[in-house]
């Protein structure tokens, strides 16, 4: 194949992914860690439930004697520090699910040779190089990258935040201490064990638990002109289960405590 | 035959039972609040609270403890019910009291919000005999048996102080994944002289287990228990 051949498919590649990332965008396809988050929130929310109304149980066996009439010590309901805990979990599960998408996409060495090849501002500068007047040839490497962090940011990658994603997972589980790491994965450990076909989930706890191969992280940073990877050298598995998960089926348990619809708890 | 009626064995039987009945102490008296209209009878109270959460490994704990002063004004007493006011800080609240603890109105306080008081027996409290009251809690769309024993369980040896002991506890529904349990339990020395309490204390203990059950295995979720112990102490009757 001809170079400007292999150039114009490389374009064409670049522009359907491109069209593929903004429709994908548009849509709102239930995240892979949508499931877990459910059920736990709904597992939290009946607990919550239970607990304001059995309080007020407490509280009227609270004073047998009715010559003695106190009043009660103000509540402190400890519960709210796990809810707190779950809270970090709402907070920090998306944003590896986003990490692992972005390694997903842009980890393969592949795209960043079609990305090199086929980014316009590459095509556009080419020629400026054989300017000689005008400032034309120290122009032309500027130019290019902004080109190329303006084509980036089209597609949703800060060179910033995204050049190490490995980074970016640490930054995103550096508020919850290895307690309440330890404590997450024991909740999927329980939510697997409960829904065992929710592949998604697997993923996701695959990755949390194994993090990403060096090579997928350097992959990210070469896409991005970056050469900061520093990924553990671990396997990395999300890539393998990338169709949403249908409802997850329970095994023999309790069916209350994954619901269909989030809201079943207002019905 | 030996033991038949008359035969000297169950004559030796009958004397071995009569002494028997004759050394275990039962008494049986009367249990009512004897209070003077116009005292005001003051208390220390200890107010400690713990509420507790466990998720595998993580635990927290949330203590807490407050000593404060309550005053029982008696202010009448009139058709076999005491009308006391009853301050504690900031709060004040006015009880219509029968001389058995049962209170029969409380203006302040909302029928829904009227703690559920243990009564003593009706006639004669006999030593070790439970007497049990019953009533219903509204929670959630139902409702929920919840019970009070009462029982005398003894009186110092110049018999002037009675002690009762009180068990309560709340029938609280549980299934496959939620169990629940709610129970108080606590002692009042009463005065036989004065007829008011010298000392009372108690602790009402909440246990909510949540789990996660499989075929053959049980995965906790986490549990959370509360548990709350009130102590008073008569320090002093006015006039």
């Amino acid at each position: 194949m001809t170079q400007p051949v292999r150039r114009l498919v490389a374009a064409t590649l670049l522009l359907a992914l491109l069209a593929v990332s903004v429709a994908s965008r548009g849509q709102q396809s239930p995240s892979p860690e949508a499931p877990f988050t459910a059920w736990l929130m709904n597992n939290e929310a009946r607990t919550m439930g239970i607990l304001a109304n059995d309080r007020l149980a407490l509280e009227r066996l609270s004073q047998p004697f009715g010559l003695l009439g106190t009043a009660s010590l103000p509540p402190a309901p400890a519960e709210r520090d796990l809810w707190s805990i779950h809270l970090q979990y709402y907070r920090f599960l998306p944003e590896a699910v986003e990490i692992a998408r972005l390694a997903r996409r842009f980890g393969s060495g592949v795209f960043a040779r079609v990305f090199d090849q086929a980014l316009p501002g590459t095509w556009v500068t080419m020629p400026m190089m054989g300017v000689p007047a005008f400032n034309a040839r120290e122009l032309a490497y500027p130019l290019n990258n902004l080109f190329r962090e303006a084509l980036l940011a089209s597609i949703g990658v800060d060179k910033n935040r995204d050049a190490d994603l490995s980074e970016r997972l640490k930054r995103g589980q550096q508020d919850i201490n290895a307690d309440h790491r330890r404590l997450l994965s024991q909740h999927l450990e329980t939510f697997l064990a409960l829904y065992p076909n929710a592949r998604q989930v697997r993923a996701l706890d695959g990755f949390l638990r194994n993090g990403m191969k060096k090579s997928t992280a350097q992959g990210v940073a070469s896409a991005l002109g970056l050469n900061t990877g520093s990924a553990s050298d671990t396997v990395f598995e999300f890539e393998n289960a990338t169709e949403p998960d249908a409802a997850p089926k329970p095994a023999d348990t309790d069916p209350g405590t994954m619901p269909a619809d989030l809201f079943d708890i207002l019905k | 035959m030996a033991g038949a009626p008359g035969s000297p064995l169950a004559r030796i039987v009958l004397l071995a039972l009569y002494t028997l009945a004759l050394t275990v102490p039962v008494s049986a008296l009367p249990l009512a609040y004897r209070l003077k209209v116009g005292s005001t009878y003051s208390y220390e109270i200890v107010q400690r609270s713990t509420s507790e959460v466990s998720s595998n490994e993580i635990r927290s704990s949330h203590p807490q403890e407050r000593t404060t002063k309550l005053e029982v004004l008696v202010l009448a007493f009139r058709d076999g019910v005491y009308v006391l006011d009853i301050l504690s800080g900031d709060r004040r609240i006015r009880r219509y009291m029968r001389p058995n603890g049962a209170v029969v109105a409380s203006p302040s306080e909302p029928g829904t919000e009227l703690p559920f008081f243990a009564v003593f027996p009706e006639g004669d409290a006999v030593t070790g005999k439970p007497w049990k009251q019953t009533t219903s809690f509204p929670l959630g769309k139902g409702t929920v048996p919840a019970s009070w024993e009462t029982t005398l369980t003894g009186l110092d040896g110049s018999k002037k102080k009675a002690t009762v002991t009180v068990t309560g506890s709340v029938t609280l529904p549980s299934d496959r994944v939620i169990s629940r349990s709610l129970q108080s339990r606590g002692t009042l020395v009463l005065n036989l002289e004065t007829g008011c309490p010298d000392r009372a204390d108690w602790t009402v203990s909440y246990e909510l287990t949540y789990a996660n059950k499989e075929i053959a295995v049980t995965r906790d979720l986490w549990s959370v228990r509360e548990t709350r112990s009130s102590s008073c102490k008569l320090t002093g009757v006015k006039p």
